[in-house]
């Protein structure tokens, strides 16, 4: 659970960026926060003012139809994901999204199809498993799944996202690990003192976003890993469904035994995100 | 003095180094194609030669690459010099090369390998461009300083 502070905490920060740059697209996160906070007002009209800046910003409409669901204005809400679909294609958390506002708009058979498609993918979703429950169709996760669980829980050792942050973070090279929500919130990350986290957060959500998008336009499918080098620096993001995993390091960082590290620590991680 | 003949085929020549840049990639495992394209995004050579969509990629490239140098240059520092893309079934790099872009989509399951040869064909392709374009062929000279209130200034 996001706590009142680490909000406020956020908020601030988020802030402080934009107020150095207008033009940023931390903004919807910075709505997104005032979301959460319960300040729907506050979160409209930052995300309204956002989005002239940057009308084809997928994430921005996701908050902003996040807002309209909150408001429970589910035409208004459809309407936004819609461009948001539009702008950079569809993810898993637009899905979800987008099947709960049928369930509130009462149209259940459109709602089933997407939940059917989303369970097949990831018969362990809770998530998916609570919606469809509402429209009636109670599924439990198949006997492979639950022996899978069965089968993490009795390893000696799982790492928490927190555990695996930490981890990547000491490598050598490796300058910081951010773990960015759907939405582009920051979940958690630890950097040099010199970065924020937040940058990197916003900066690996419009990388990824833009990719994805170059990704529909060629229909390579959902984009799973980003490697972007600079001459001095390497940003590596990672999509885990639920959220972004970004690596930014040093451009000497030895991408092999990085990688090693990474498949090893996410083999054994517990991913389970706290319910917001 | 060259005449019509000689230039074509010389002009041939040059696209056939580029071709065989990118016949280099497509030559190893998991590669199913690439294309170099110039920064406007339009295709200077693609192997194989019948690959779909070559266009759409040139195109791509060169606006993916952009918009991304633009958002790293904002915070850490421009000068992007490779994208890699991975999907479930699908592998697409973008690298550059002084004037030209590098694309290349291979399979995902291609192994790392590959970038040593993406490298390598980025040394073949600036090395052909290095000695076919030398640096002071295409580099922009000062236009002349011109003084005021000469008969050059004025007409000119």
């Amino acid at each position: 659970m996001i706590d009142t502070i680490e909000l406020d905490d956020r908020i601030a920060k988020c802030e402080k960026i934009l107020a150095g740059d207008g033009n940023s697209q931390i903004f919807a996160a910075l709505a997104d926060a005032y979301r959460k906070k319960g300040n729907i007002e506050k979160a409209r009209e930052i995300c309204l003012q956002g989005l002239e800046i940057h009308p084809n910003y997928s994430s921005a409409h996701v908050v902003m139809a996040k807002i309209y669901i909150s408001e429970e204005n589910y035409t208004a809400a459809k309407v936004e994901l819609d461009k948001a679909i539009e702008s950079s294609g569809r993810s898993r958390a637009i899905d979800i999204l987008e099947a709960e506002i049928f369930i509130r708009l009462e149209k259940l058979p459109e709602a089933k199809v997407i939940l059917e498609r989303l369970y097949s993918s990831d018969p362990g979703d809770e998530l998916v498993l609570n919606l469809m429950s509402m429209v009636g169709e109670e599924k439990s996760p198949p006997a492979r799944i639950a022996g899978n669980l069965a089968e993490r829980a009795a390893q000696k050792r799982s790492y928490s996202l927190s555990d695996i942050i930490s981890l990547l973070k000491i490598m050598p090279r490796v300058m910081g690990v951010v773990v960015v929500t759907e939405d582009g919130l920051i979940l958690e990350g630890r950097f040099d003192a010199s970065i924020s986290k937040e940058e990197i957060g916003a900066l690996s959500k419009s990388v990824y976003d833009l990719s994805s998008s170059a990704a529909n336009k060629i229909n390579l499918g959902v984009a799973k890993e980003i490697l972007v080098e600079t001459q001095t620096s390497k940003l590596w993001i990672f999509n885990k469904d639920r959220f972004l995993l970004t690596i930014f390091a040093r451009d000497d960082v030895s991408m092999g035994s990085l990688k090693l590290k990474i498949e090893d620590l996410l083999s054994k991680a517990d991913l389970s995100i706290g319910a917001e | 003095m060259q005449n019509s003949k000689e230039i074509i085929l010389k002009g041939l020549n040059e696209v056939c180094r580029f071709q065989t840049s990118v016949d280099y990639l497509t030559d190893y495992s998991g590669v199913i194609g690439a294309v170099i394209a110039d920064l406007e995004g339009l295709v200077v050579a693609c192997s194989p030669p019948s690959l779909v969509d070559a266009e759409l990629y040139a195109a791509l490239g060169p606006e993916v690459f952009s918009a991304t140098d633009r958002n790293i240059g904002k915070l850490i520092n421009p000068g992007c010099k490779y994208v890699s893309l991975k999907t479930d079934e699908r592998w697409l790099t973008i690298a550059t090369t002084p004037g030209f872009l590098l694309i290349v989509l291979a399979d995902r399951k291609a192994d790392d390998l590959l970038n040593v040869r993406i490298q390598r064909t980025l040394d073949m392709i600036a090395n052909h461009i290095k000695e076919k374009y030398p640096a002071e062929v295409c580099s922009v000279r000062p236009e002349p300083i011109k003084k005021e209130n000469t008969m050059e200034a004025s007409h000119v």
